[in-house]
């Protein structure tokens, strides 16, 4: 009789204590993963035979891995640090060398590393291992011509990448003209001004199109102010020694503000730059 | 075909296909399919790849079960059992009963495939009409002939299941030689391949080498089954490099069962 | 080789044509070793056996005499290590030696998931009967094995007894010449038992070989033609049917005790005498039944009963099984 009431009693006991012992431990586990917490993926000379004949689903696993870790900390706006981009460094290496064609996880990378860590290098190097294996697909060149022409301000390599997008198949009707006047007018802000429009409705994310609309916004004050650089050239037959000048002739009523919180500045061959170099501060 | 071997494979076959091992091999992969209708939500544009990676393996995984399940269950259980006297009290010869018990878990592992390859194209199905856009890299054949590769591979892994079956005696022993079989058979390639590449930075001694050489002309290099990625990316595979492993398949099944009706024959059923 | 068993096998043999015998075993030996001792184990010594179409013979013997081994040895499963076996002309190693023989495994044990209507099929397709007459057979086997209204179940839900007539079906269902039948009684009813007898005799009656073990002596004496007595690997006695009715005249008494000088007489007259631990059997022929009884009087020993058994079989065996004893 006693043994058969102290077995259920027993057992609402155990249960409590179990319960109360999850919850230390959820406690005890989410301060340990919030103090020294950095995810790993080890190189793919392990995890490619590891993973046998599942590299597929594995680089899967560990693309969701890295998405969600980094997704977390770009969700709760903590700054990246080196750590950050080895890790992401090194993850992106493993998952593109368990399944070369991966595109996803090469974009996603080179999103990373171009627009959080300024890593180009290391991004442009991910999109060099994609046109490897994606021979076929426009977009790995189009991102490797982009990036130079927007984060490398290298207009020579960036109309060369689009010039290769353009011949692949399913690319964009634009990209041909675009590459052409690209490596044409190299240093025309106006071809950056389309480039980027275009580039805003390939564009799912929110911050990056705002970051696009910053830039067009500040491409095309420089645009407007070359242009009354040249009307000033044609009234005078010099440049202008200054903006401030542009003022004082009555082409316009002030130098406008950067977006980016530089100065507008010209170069002695009329070119307008910014001292910010179109950089969001910091 | 022999109606005596036939008659051996149909018993084999209707003995494993009722097994309820075979049910829950079945609903685990059901289950992984299911996911891959919730999981590729959370990936960014290549829905396609993940489905069709996850669904393959799913199949893929399913079909190893049951050869390390039911086809390892069905060869040693008739030894271990004695079911072999009955079957041998028949006029088989020791070679035709392996290859009519080899027809039989080929049947099986086939019929597994065929089912769960029809539930996948049913799960890539309805994700491909719920994402339309992200599939448009998708192309079916490129599936199937994954698919076809897998059936290789478990022919020949049923093919080392009979030879193992014939050496050892005991159902554990064939199980771990045949996982062992499988896991070297998926990774020698790749180790010959590190090897060889980095043959200044490693230094090993010739013996290791050697031995290293040696296992790739005698494990079955499963590498070459695994199409899983260039279908998950919608690459077409030459069909000449498709016949190229069935040939390899069969002649290496056919060795193997060569070898295994040997030693068999002169195995004595106390 | 003892001389007087050789002289004995040589009866067997020697007055049937050489091509005409069904089954032949010719001093067949076999050793076993024991695979983590090393030690060997002799199951079966100069074992020699001929066997006529249309004869029923029976081995038996202690557990662990051999038996077995013999059975398995001319089934091609084991291959002994000295002697020649043939089956209808054929060796064991060759598949075809089986074509026309049925064989019932010790314990027999199925596929689990299979009916015993598939086992059937299986075991008449393998031995490549024609399609036409599969059906029929199984059906008319199922009914004479009472396994009828249990034929599409599954094997693993049958019990014992049902999976040893399953076992006896099949061996049977392609209607071969040969029988080799191991323990075809074990795990069966008193009806059962019955019906393997009925079986063995039909099969004579239609000129079929059966070689069996069992054992159960009554039912190896009522049916067998021949009886082998089986001792430490060895064939010790082989029984015509006739010498065991011979011994069927003799009449059996149980006494409660054993007295020295009872026990002297019963030697003198040449009666068998058998010491339990709670009775003694004296075995003698019919007409000394009144002075057997005379005697155990005058020694003063209670009889308990006297019976005319037919057990004669038993009485050798457990005699032969005392003699071999070291």
């Amino acid at each position: 009789m006693t043994v058969n009431r102290l077995l259920p009693v027993s057992l609402i006991a155990a249960l409590l204590l179990y319960g109360a012992a999850w919850q230390h431990l959820q406690h005890e586990r989410h301060v340990f993963l919030q103090e020294n917490y950095m995810d790993y993926t080890l190189p793919s000379r392990f995890t490619g035979p590891a993973a046998m004949e599942f590299k597929g689903i594995v680089s899967d696993f560990l693309f969701l891995k890295v998405i969600t870790f980094l997704g977390e900390r770009i969700g709760k706006q903590e700054e990246f640090n080196d750590q950050h981009f080895q890790y992401l460094e090194e993850s992106v290496n493993t998952i593109t060398d368990l399944d070369p064609y991966f595109w996803d996880a090469y974009l996603f990378a080179d999103m990373i590393f171009t627009w959080d860590l300024k890593e180009y290098e290391a991004a442009n190097k991910l999109l060099l291992k994609a046109r490897q294996y994606r021979t076929n697909d426009y977009r790995v060149p189009y991102y490797l011509g982009f990036n130079y022409f927007f984060f490398l301000k290298d207009n020579i390599n960036g109309s060369k990448y689009l010039m290769e997008a353009s011949k692949l198949p399913a690319s964009p009707y634009y990209l041909a003209s675009l590459a052409a006047r690209l490596s044409v007018y190299a240093l025309e802000h106006r071809i950056g001004i389309i480039f980027l429009k275009e580039m805003i409705m390939d564009t799912e994310n929110e911050q990056i199109k705002s970051e696009f609309i910053l830039r067009i916004k500040a491409l095309e004050i420089m645009d407007q102010l070359e242009k009354k650089v040249r009307e000033y050239k044609k009234t005078y037959r010099k440049l202008p020694s200054s903006l401030a000048e542009l003022v004082t002739a009555g082409l316009i009523d002030k130098i406008p503000n950067d977006p980016y919180g530089g100065q507008f500045i010209m170069m002695e061959n009329g070119r307008v730059y910014t001292t910010s170099k179109m950089l969001r501060k910091k | 075909m022999n109606r005596r071997i036939w008659s051996l494979a149909v018993i084999t076959f209707k003995e494993g296909i009722r097994d309820r091992t075979l049910y829950g091999i079945g609903l685990f992969a059901l289950m992984i399919m299911g996911l891959s209708l919730v999981v590729t939500g959370f990936f960014l544009r290549e829905l396609h790849k993940v489905t069709v990676d996850i669904n393959i393996s799913a199949i893929t995984f399913g079909g190893l079960l049951i050869i390390f399940s039911l086809s390892v269950n069905l060869m040693s259980k008739d030894l271990d059992k004695r079911t072999i006297y009955s079957v041998l009290s028949k006029p088989f010869s020791r070679a035709q009963y392996l290859i009519g018990k080899f027809i039989g878990l080929v049947l099986l592992s086939l019929t597994a495939l065929c089912m769960l390859t029809l539930v996948s194209t049913l799960t890539i199905w309805a994700v491909k009409s719920q994402y339309p856009v992200y599939f448009k890299e998708f192309v079916w054949l490129s599936v199937f002939q994954a698919v076809f590769a897998e059936f290789l591979m478990f022919m020949v892994l049923n093919a080392v299941v009979i030879f193992f079956s014939t050496v050892t005696t005991s159902s554990f022993l064939t199980l771990l030689f045949t996982i062992s079989t499988y896991i070297v058979g998926q990774t020698v390639e790749e180790v010959v391949q590190f090897i060889q590449s980095q043959a200044q930075e490693i230094q090993l001694t010739t013996a290791v080498k050697t031995v290293i050489e040696m296992t790739q002309y005698i494990v079955p290099n499963l590498s070459v089954y695994d199409l899983k990625i260039r279908a998950a990316h919608g690459l077409s595979i030459p069909f000449s490099y498709l016949l190229s492993i069935t040939g390899y398949s069969l002649i290496y099944s056919a060795v193997l069962i060569l070898l295994a009706s040997i030693i068999f024959s002169r195995r004595e059923l106390t | 080789m003892c001389a007087d068993k050789r002289h004995m096998t040589a009866a067997f043999t020697g007055n049937s044509n050489k091509g005409f015998m069904h089954l032949d075993i010719q001093s067949v030996a076999k050793t076993f070793i024991t695979s983590f001792t090393r030690k060997k184990i002799q199951a079966v010594q100069d074992f020699s056996l001929s066997i006529d179409p249309g004869e029923i013979f029976g081995i038996v013997g202690p557990n662990g005499a051999g038996k077995s081994t013999v059975l398995k040895m001319l089934m091609g499963f084991i291959r002994p290590d000295k002697g020649k076996i043939s089956l209808l002309g054929k060796q064991p190693g060759d598949p075809e030696s089986r074509e026309h023989c049925g064989y019932l495994p010790e314990n027999p044990y199925f596929y689990d998931h299979l009916s015993a209507f598939e086992l059937l099929q299986f075991s008449a397709r393998a031995s490549d009967m024609p399609p036409h007459n599969i059906n029929p057979r199984i059906d008319q086997l199922l009914k004479l094995t009472g396994l009828d209204s249990a034929k599409n179940r599954r094997l693993r839900s049958y019990s014992k007894g049902m999976i040893q007539r399953a076992g006896i079906c099949f061996a049977l269902v392609h209607d071969p010449n040969i029988v080799v039948l191991d323990e075809p009684m074990s795990g069966l009813d008193p009806l059962g038992q019955q019906m393997v007898v009925d079986i063995i005799l039909d099969l004579k009656k239609r000129g079929k070989t059966v070689l069996f073990c069992s054992h159960i002596l009554s039912d190896v004496e009522r049916i067998c033609d021949r009886t082998g007595i089986m001792v430490h690997g060895r064939l010790r006695k082989i029984l015509q049917k006739n010498e065991l009715l011979d011994q069927g005249n003799s009449v059996r008494i149980v006494a409660d005790a054993l007295t020295p000088e009872l026990e002297r007489r019963c030697r003198e007259f040449g009666w068998s005498v058998l010491t339990k631990s709670t009775h003694v059997t004296i075995t003698c022929p019919r007409e000394h039944l009144s002075d057997a009884l005379t005697l155990c009087g005058e020694e003063k020993v209670r009889i308990i009963t006297v019976d005319n058994t037919v057990n004669t079989l038993e009485q050798i065996f457990l005699q032969t099984v005392k003699e071999t004893e070291p």
